[in-house]
């Protein structure tokens, strides 16, 4: 076992020199003795490669964190134009996110600026409203037969490999092992739950793993989780809340591993390795960077389309990857998981904001020449209402108005 | 001035001619190591040399513009940062500066970089990576101190401002979990890294 006597090997001054080349004495004495007790030399040399790892792992974990640092001094919360338009649009708000307070302050002014105001009138030209998205999604099989999860009523949906999938009463899909094992010989099978547009869909895996599918996304995942890791593949928007989870035979955690779905050189392809913890990956095609937002735990994120460097996110920070490079910044969290809750918070500018209705309400949005493309936003409003009420909302700024025709959303100046 | 820090003059100069973001972090990349080792070579506590780098680059950053003139960054970098730590100096644009002496430059564990560089580790690597997170703060830096500075029981002592005893014993600590995270399967691992790498030295 060439591991044995690792700590030992490692722990000595005289190796770590030979390793590193750094004295000349040293590395002689290791020479002489390697070659008198050729015995030592497997263990000698595998401790050396992890030597030389574990010296640039350390510089990079150690530079990175400190950078972190050093970044957190450097760029003091940007400040976004606000406008002040806020609409009240549910009652008995849960207060799932942190930093509750300040929000709930500035959710307080922003209701008195509101109402203050006197309301504009409605320019949406009122034709057909459109309906928001709801529960809707398609579970393929590994055997390719598909199951439109929206439609479908709630119990047992499918057995596969001692494991039950079913739909509960609330609309969330479970995985449950019925076996103490998969069988013998079984592969773990690869399934996919997909939304359109329009769609979202909350699931648990076979680990326990909870995970809410934004519209027009999709994941891929074993159907059981065995090895050192557990590993799935997002397309789109996904949040994770990952379940604890032993090696089998081992006191080794699994780790879980998320990998977005794009070309293997695109600059926006992360790698997300985790323990345990509570994220949200946005991977969207038609975003220009894609993102990863932790809330809770630690996550490090590799862009395997790019660079073998990785960062390691603190909970509240986010992590942007995109073909000008990548940042990492403190996140808006609220903002960020807002869609989980049911809200849009819009917190950006226009485009960004009208590509997230547009995934939610399936409609096409077409810019006028002279559209404000570049407001900078500030509100929120519940997913739940049509796609006219969040118009609205947007044009009680005064600088932006929309006409609505079937589907497709004109904006303009 | 070393190879390494001759290569990043131009990022110098993008950084301080368009703020450059990305050079900006490929200069803290290579200069937080650099300045590291310096600073405790000569014996000054950690926490104190890591405050003064990112002060130093809180600096460099806000400064950008004025920063164009000068033409050896090494020797400024290098002289802000010892002047800063030992004679409390501000910061300062000019570089009215003449090298002290660094005779113990960071001999940077770049023998067998090539093959470092292979994703051939790339599982191992994410392997010391989650194990190196895991670690408590102390143990990880006194990893980064002993296998990347190279520094010595001895020196690590000082910049903690603990004991030799207890520094080997907070290597040796972080050196069993290592041996316990890597269990049986990452000898397998290790074992094909090891093989790949003899093969790509051969084949060179």
């Amino acid at each position: 076992m060439p591991l044995q006597n690792l700590p030992e090997l490692l722990a000595d001054e005289r190796f770590l020199n030979y390793c590193f080349e750094r004295s000349a004495e040293d590395v002689r004495y290791w020479q002489e003795r390697l070659h008198r007790y050729p015995e030592e030399q497997a263990a000698a040399e595998h401790a050396k490669m992890l030597a030389l790892l574990l010296a640039d792992e350390a510089r990079a974990t150690e530079t990175a964190s400190q950078y972190q640092l050093l970044l957190a001094r450097r760029q003091p919360q940007p400040t976004a134009v606000t406008l002040g338009f806020w609409l009240r649009a549910r009652q008995g708000r849960r207060a799932v996110v942190g930093g509750v307070t300040a929000i709930v302050l500035a959710g307080a002014v922003g209701a008195y600026l509101y109402t203050t105001r006197q309301p504009m009138a409605p320019v949406v030209t009122q034709q057909a409203d459109v309906a928001p998205g709801g529960n809707n999604a398609i579970l393929t099989l590994a055997n390719g037969q598909r199951i439109d999860l929206g439609r479908a009523a709630h119990g047992t949906l499918a057995a596969q490999n001692g494991l039950t999938i079913t739909k509960t009463a609330a609309g969330q899909l479970v995985y449950k092992l019925t076996a103490a094992q998969v069988p013998a010989g079984d592969r773990p099978q690869l399934n996919t739950v997909e939304t359109p547009a329009k769609g979202q869909f909350n699931l648990v895996l076979p680990d326990g793993t909870r995970v809410w599918l934004n519209a027009q996304s999709a994941l891929s995942y074993p159907t059981a989780f065995d090895g050192a890791s557990r590993r799935v593949t997002l397309r789109g928007e996904a949040y994770f809340e990952v379940a604890h989870r032993m090696v089998a035979g081992t006191q080794r955690r699994q780790s879980f591993v998320v990998e977005t779905d794009f070309a293997p050189a695109d600059p926006r392809r992360q790698r997300i390795e985790v323990l345990g913890t509570h994220f949200d990956v946005a991977s969207y095609a038609n975003e220009p960077q894609a993102s990863t937002t932790l809330l809770e735990g630690s996550v490090r994120v590799t862009m395997p389309g790019t660079t073998t460097a990785s960062q390691v996110l603190r909970p509240g920070q986010q992590l942007s990857a995109g073909p000008r490079g990548v940042q990492v910044g403190e996140a808006d969290t609220e903002a960020v998981v807002a869609w989980k809750n049911g809200d849009f918070v819009f917190r950006e500018d226009l485009q960004t904001a009208l590509r997230k209705v547009a995934r939610w309400y399936d409609v096409e949005v077409v810019y006028d020449a002279d559209a404000p493309t570049q407001l900078q936003l500030g509100g929120w409003i519940s997913r739940q209402k049509n796609l006219s009420q969040v118009l609205h909302l947007l044009e009680s700024t005064g600088k932006v108005h929309f006409k609505l025709e079937g589907r497709r959303v004109l904006v303009s100046k | 001035m070393p190879l390494e820090a001759d290569k990043l003059r131009a990022e110098w100069q993008r950084f301080t001619q368009t703020e450059d973001a990305d050079s900006y972090k490929k200069l803290y990349n290579y200069y937080y190591n650099y300045l590291s080792f310096i600073g405790l070579k000569r014996g000054f506590p950690a926490s104190k040399v890591k405050d003064i780098i990112n002060d130093l680059f809180l600096y460099l950053w806000e400064n950008a513009a004025k920063l164009g003139q000068i033409a050896n960054h090494h020797n400024y970098l290098i002289t802000s940062f010892l002047n800063k730590l030992t004679r409390k100096e501000p910061f300062a644009t000019d570089a009215a500066v003449e090298l002290q002496d660094i005779a113990d430059a960071l001999s940077e564990p770049s023998v067998e970089a090539a093959y470092i560089q292979e994703q051939a580790q790339a599982e191992l690597r994410s392997r010391l990576a989650s194990y190196l997170d895991g670690l408590p703060p102390r143990q990880r830096e006194v990893i980064y101190q002993k296998f990347y500075l190279g520094l010595s029981y001895a020196e690590i002592a000082t910049a903690n401002q603990l004991s030799v005893n207890t520094v080997y014993n907070t290597v040796y600590q972080a050196l069993e979990k290592l041996k316990a995270t890597l269990g049986g399967q990452a000898a397998g691992l290790l074992g094909l890294a090891l093989a790949l790498a003899a093969l790509l030295y051969w084949m060179k």
